[in-house]
C-alpha cells in the first residue's frame, strides 16, 4: 500500500513537469509588456553543431511553456505580497516598488541618484562636452530665432525627482542626488549662457508641488505625468515661447475634476508587473479639462516636437484646446530610435513650424537623442547650413 | 542543457525517465546511454565525437594494461601513454588559449611581437571531470585495483552519465563497476531520489541562484567605490553561492542517480562546519579532493617521505587542483593559498592552536580562511583580489567614491536577504548533532523504508512548486562547476 502511495505521489511529481508540454490552451488573461514572440528554430546540421539551434529552441521552449502566465503572475504575486518586491523579467528596465505601492522605473531612480543620466540613452559620446552641444544648440537657437520659429529645449521632470518621499530608502544613494542637482543646473547654466530657450520642468514641479502638496502630478502606477502636470508643464513652455513672439500665446488653465479610476496610460507600470491584483496601484486621479484662459486663438500653432512618450498627454492637451493641430500626415515625435520617416523635408517639415520643441529627461547631459536630431538638421538641411554659413561667415 | 533548465525538468527528464522505465532490464543501460549522449549533444555536440574516439582509445588502452604483466616496462608503458594522451588533450582545450596569452604577453614585452599565433580553442564542457575519471580508470586497472570494462558502451556510460558529465561528481570505476553491470530499481529508491533531485533543485534555483545576483552585483564593483560592509556581504553572497550550486547539483546528480538505481557517494559533508583546512578538504568537493589524494599526493610519495617533501607534496597538489578549477592565475593563487593553510595544518596549527580552541572557534576561523580563498577564486585578476581584500579588512564607514556606487537596494533583494539567511542556516544548524542528524535524513533520506514521507515529500513538491515559479520568470543561470 505505502508502494502504491509513493508511486503515486511519484506520478504527481512527474505530471507537474510533464503537462505543460501538452500545450493545454488555458483560458488565462495574455501578459502585458512587449512580449517578443520567439521564432520556431530551424534546425540544419551547422546550426546544431555551433549550438546556436539549442540557444534558440531553448528561448523557444521558454516561450511557449503552457501556464506561464498563471505561474508568472503567481510568482510575481508572490514577490509583491510577500516579499514587497517588484520581479525583473529578462530584457527589461526593472521596476522599483516605492512607499505607499507607488511604482518607478529604475532608470530614473538612477538618474536620481546621479548614476545614470538619461532613459535607455546612452550619454553622448566624446568629444562632445557640455560646452559643445551647448554652442551647437545655441546656434540652432539663433537660427530659428532669426527665421522667427519659437524654440525651446524642455526638460521634464519625472517622479523621483518630484515625489521623492515616495522612494524607498533602500535605493537612494548617500549624496547621490546632490550631485545629479549639481549637474542638472550646470547643464541649464550652461544652455542658458548659450542663449538657449530652457523650460526647466523640474523647478516648475518642485513649486507646485511645495504650493499645492495635494497636487497629483503622477500617477501611482504610471511613468508619465497626469493630465495636471501635463498641462502646468504646457504652460511652462507656453510661458518660455511667449516672449519670443509678438503672437498671442495664452495660458490654459488647469482646472481638474474627479475621475473614478487611473487612465490606461497612467497605470504603464502597473500593467507590467502582471500580478493577479493590480488594484493597489489604482489612483483616483483628477483629470484636467484645460480651458484657454482668455481668447482663443486666432491660428492654431504648427510645431514639431523632438522627444520621448513624455509628449502624448501634451499632445492631447494641445489639440483638445485647439491650441494646436498636429503636423499632419508625418509624426511629430523625432525617435531616433523608432527610425526617421522616409518622407521627411528637413526644409519644409522643420521651417514651416511655429514650434520647434526638443524634449528630454532632466539630467547632466544634452540627450543622445537631441544630439542626434541636432546632427541630422546640421547635415540634412540645407535652410539650416545656409543660415549657419551667414551668421559666421563661412567658417561653421 | 543544465538540471535548472526548464528543457531538462519539464521536457528530457519527464521523457527520459518514460523511456528509461519502459524499456526492459537487460537494455536499460543502452537507454540511459542513449540519453547521456544527447544530454552532453546538445550542450556540446561537437566534442562528442572526440571525447567517444578518445574514450575508445582508454578503453583499449585499459585492455592492453590488463593484459600485460604486471610489474613489467610494458604495462608501466601503457598507463604512462594513456595518462599523457588524457593529460594532452585536457591541457590542449584548457590551457593553450592561458599559455599562449600568457607567453604572447612576455613576448610583446621583450621582443614587441607575439611568438605564438594561436587560434582560440573552445573547452568542451565536463572535459575536466572526463580527463579525470579515464585517467583514474587507466591507473585502477595498472594498480590491479579493477578489472577493463567488458563492454565499450558500459565504459562509455560511466564516463557520459549525464547525472554527473558535465560537473561531477568525479566518479571511479571500480565504484560504478558493479552498479553498471546489475542494480536495483524500486519505488522507495525513486521516491528518495525525487526528494533529493528536487531539494537540490531548490537548493540551486532558490538559493544559489539569488546569491550569485547579489555577488555578481558587488563583485561588478571596484573594490574601494563601496563600503567594506558590502565586500562582505559579497563575499558571504559568493560562498553560499558556490556552495548551494556545486552541492546542489550534486544533490540531483545524486537523486537522478537513485532513480536509476544508482548510489553515488556523497561529494559534500557539511563543509562550512570544518574546524580546519584539512578539515574542509575532507568534506568540500570530496571527489576531486580523494582523485587528487589518490592519483596525485601518493604517487609524489604522499606521507612516506620527509617531512620537507610532504609539505611540498601537499602544495604542489593544491597548486594543481586550483589550476584544474581554471586557467587563471587567480584559480593557481587559490590552489596555492590552500595549500599553504594545508601545510600550517600540519606543522604547528592543528596542534598547538585549533587543538586548544572551542570548536565553535577554529569552524568561524577555517570559514573565514575559506572565505577569503574565494575573493581569490571569484576575482578576474589577482590585482582586484588583492584590492577586494584590502576593501574587506580596511574598514571604512564611508563611500569612497560615486563612480560604481551601488543602492542597497540593488545588492539584495528582501528575498535574497531571505535566501541569504536560510543558507547560512543549513550551513551552520548542523553544529547541533541531532539537527544534523535530522537535516540529513530530511534532505538526503536515512535507510530507505516503506513508510511515507509525506512531510518530507510535500516540501520537495513545494520546492518544485516555488523553482518553477522561479525559472519561469527568470534568467537562465548555468551552474559555476560548468566551467571545469
Amino acid at each position: 500500500m505505502q508502494v502504491y502511495l509513493k508511486f503515486m505521489l511519484l506520478c504527481l511529481v512527474w505530471i507537474w513537469a510533464f503537462v505543460p508540454n501538452l500545450r493545454i490552451q488555458f483560458p488565462g488573461t495574455p501578459l502585458a509588456g512587449s512580449i517578443l514572440d520567439v521564432p520556431a528554430p530551424k534546425f540544419t546540421l551547422d546550426n546544431f553543431l555551433e549550438g546556436k539551434y539549442q540557444l534558440v529552441f531553448e528561448d523557444w521552449f521558454a516561450d511557449r511553456q503552457a501556464f506561464k502566465d498563471l505561474m508568472i503572475r503567481t510568482e510575481n504575486t508572490l514577490n509583491l505580497t510577500v516579499f514587497r518586491e517588484i520581479s525583473t523579467p529578462r530584457k527589461s528596465n526593472p521596476i522599483i516598488l516605492g512607499r505607499d505601492y507607488f511604482l518607478f522605473e529604475k532608470s530614473y531612480i538612477n538618474n536620481f541618484n546621479g548614476v545614470s543620466e538619461i532613459k535607455g540613452d546612452m550619454p553622448y559620446p566624446a568629444p562632445q562636452s557640455i560646452d559643445e552641444t551647448c554652442i551647437r544648440l545655441g546656434f540652432a537657437a539663433k537660427v530659428f530665432k532669426k527665421l522667427g520659429i519659437n524654440f525651446a529645449v524642455f526638460f521634464y521632470p519625472h517622479k523621483a525627482w518630484i515625489m521623492p518621499e515616495k522612494l524607498d530608502p533602500k535605493w537612494i544613494l548617500p549624496e547621490g542626488h546632490n550631485r545629479a542637482v549639481a549637474g542638472y543646473q550646470s547643464l541649464l547654466s550652461a544652455l542658458r549662457k548659450c542663449e538657449v530657450p530652457v523650460v526647466d520642468g523640474a523647478a516648475i514641479f518642485a513649486e507646485l508641488a511645495a504650493q499645492q502638496p495635494n497636487i497629483r502630478l503622477y500617477p501611482r502606477g504610471g511613468t508619465h505625468w497626469t493630465t495636471t502636470g501635463a498641462c502646468h508643464a504646457l504652460n511652462g513652455i507656453i510661458d518660455v515661447m511667449r516672449p519670443q513672439t509678438a503672437r498671442y500665446l495664452p495660458n490654459l488653465s488647469c482646472e481638474s475634476e474627479a475621475k473614478p479610476a487611473a487612465h490606461p496610460r497612467e497605470m504603464d507600470i502597473a500593467s507590467l508587473v502582471n500580478v493577479w491584483d493590480e488594484s493597489v496601484f489604482n489612483d483616483q486621479i483628477p483629470v484636467v479639462k484645460p480651458k484657454i484662459l482668455g481668447a482663443n486663438l486666432k491660428e492654431q500653432i504648427h510645431y514639431f516636437y523632438e522627444g520621448t512618450s513624455f509628449s502624448g498627454e501634451l499632445y492631447d492637451l494641445l489639440a483638445n484646446t485647439s491650441y494646436s493641430a498636429p503636423n499632419a500626415p508625418l509624426p511629430n515625435v523625432y525617435y531616433r530610435r523608432g527610425g526617421v520617416p522616409a518622407a521627411f523635408n528637413w526644409d519644409k517639415d522643420i521651417f514651416s513650424n511655429d514650434w520647434i520643441l526638443l524634449e528630454q529627461s532632466q539630467g547632466s547631459f544634452v540627450s543622445i537623442n537631441t544630439m542626434e536630431w541636432l546632427e541630422d538638421l546640421e547635415t540634412n538641411s540645407l535652410v539650416y547650413q545656409q543660415e549657419v554659413k551667414k551668421m559666421t561667415g563661412g567658417r561653421h | 542543457m543544465a538540471f535548472s533548465s526548464l528543457l531538462f525538468i519539464f521536457a528530457f527528464l519527464p521523457l527520459f525517465l518514460v523511456a528509461y522505465f519502459m524499456t526492459p532490464n537487460a537494455h536499460r543501460n543502452l537507454t540511459a546511454l542513449v540519453g547521456s549522449l544527447l544530454f552532453y549533444a546538445w550542450g556540446a555536440p561537437r566534442f562528442l565525437a572526440i571525447l567517444l574516439v578518445v574514450s575508445w582509445v582508454d578503453y583499449s588502452i585499459g585492455w592492453k594494461i590488463y593484459r600485460s604483466v604486471p610489474g613489467t616496462k610494458a604495462r608501466k608503458r601503457w598507463v604512462t601513454f594513456g595518462v599523457i594522451i588524457n593529460l594532452s588533450m585536457l591541457f590542449y582545450f584548457k590551457y593553450s588559449n592561458f599559455l599562449s596569452t600568457e607567453v604572447n604577453e612576455l613576448s610583446r614585452r621583450w621582443a614587441g611581437n607575439d611568438w605564438i599565433h594561436w587560434g582560440h580553442v573552445v573547452m568542451p564542457i565536463g572535459i575536466s571531470f572526463v580527463v579525470f575519471e579515464e585517467i583514474s580508470y587507466l591507473v585502477d586497472i595498472y594498480r590491479e585495483r579493477s578489472e577493463p570494462a567488458k563492454k565499450f558502451s558500459t565504459y562509455a556510460l560511466f564516463l557520459f552519465l549525464f547525472p554527473h558529465s558535465i560537473a561531477g561528481p568525479i566518479f571511479r570505476w571500480r565504484d560504478l563497476e558493479g552498479q553498471l553491470i546489475s542494480r536495483r530499481h524500486s519505488v522507495d529508491l525513486a521516491f528518495d531520489g525525487v526528494i533529493r533531485f528536487l531539494f537540490g533543485l531548490g537548493k540551486k534555483v532558490l538559493i544559489a541562484d539569488r546569491m550569485a545576483a547579489v555577488a555578481d552585483v558587488v563583485f561588478r564593483q571596484a573594490p574601494f567605490s563601496m563600503p567594506a560592509s558590502y565586500a562582505w556581504i559579497g563575499i558571504v553572497a559568493y560562498s553560499l553561492q558556490i556552495y548551494f550550486d556545486f552541492s546542489g547539483y550534486s544533490d540531483m546528480a545524486i537523486g537522478i542517480g537513485a532513480i536509476l538505481g544508482f548510489k553515488f557517494k556523497e561529494n559534500f559533508n557539511a563543509p562550512y562546519l570544518a574546524t580546519s583546512i584539512t578539515d574542509f578538504w575532507r568534506r568540500w568537493h570530496i571527489s576531486l579532493s580523494t582523485w587528487m589524494r589518490d592519483y596525485l599526493y601518493i604517487p609524489l610519495g604522499g606521507n612516506q617521505v620527509s617531512v620537507k617533501r610532504m609539505y611540498l607534496n601537499l602544495w604542489i597538489v593544491f597548486l594543481l587542483s586550483g589550476f584544474w578549477h581554471g586557467a587563471n592565475w587567480t584559480f593557481i593563487a587559490w590552489g596555492a593559498y590552500h595549500g599553504f593553510w594545508l601545510i600550517l595544518d600540519r606543522t604547528f596549527l592543528g596542534t598547538h592552536v585549533f587543538s586548544r580552541m572551542p570548536r565553535w572557534f577554529n569552524i568561524g576561523a577555517t570559514w573565514l580562511t575559506v572565505m577569503v580563498g574565494w575573493v581569490l577564486f571569484r576575482s578576474e585578476t589577482i590585482g582586484y583580489a588583492w584590492d577586494y581584500l584590502r576593501r574587506l579588512f580596511c574598514y571604512d564607514g564611508t563611500l569612497a567614491a560615486l563612480t560604481n556606487a551601488v543602492s542597497r537596494g540593488e545588492l539584495i533583494s528582501n528575498r535574497g536577504m531571505l535566501a541569504m539567511g536560510l543558507g547560512i542556516a543549513i550551513c551552520v544548524l548542523p553544529y547541533f548533532p541531532r539537527i544534523a542528524l535530522m537535516m540529513t535524513d530530511f534532505m538526503e533520506g536515512g535507510k530507505p523504508t516503506h513508510q511515507v514521507p509525506i512531510f518530507r515529500f510535500v516540501c520537495a513538491f513545494a520546492v518544485f512548486v516555488l523553482v518553477s515559479l522561479s525559472l519561469v520568470t527568470s534568467n537562465f543561470s548555468p551552474f559555476i562547476y560548468f566551467r571545469f
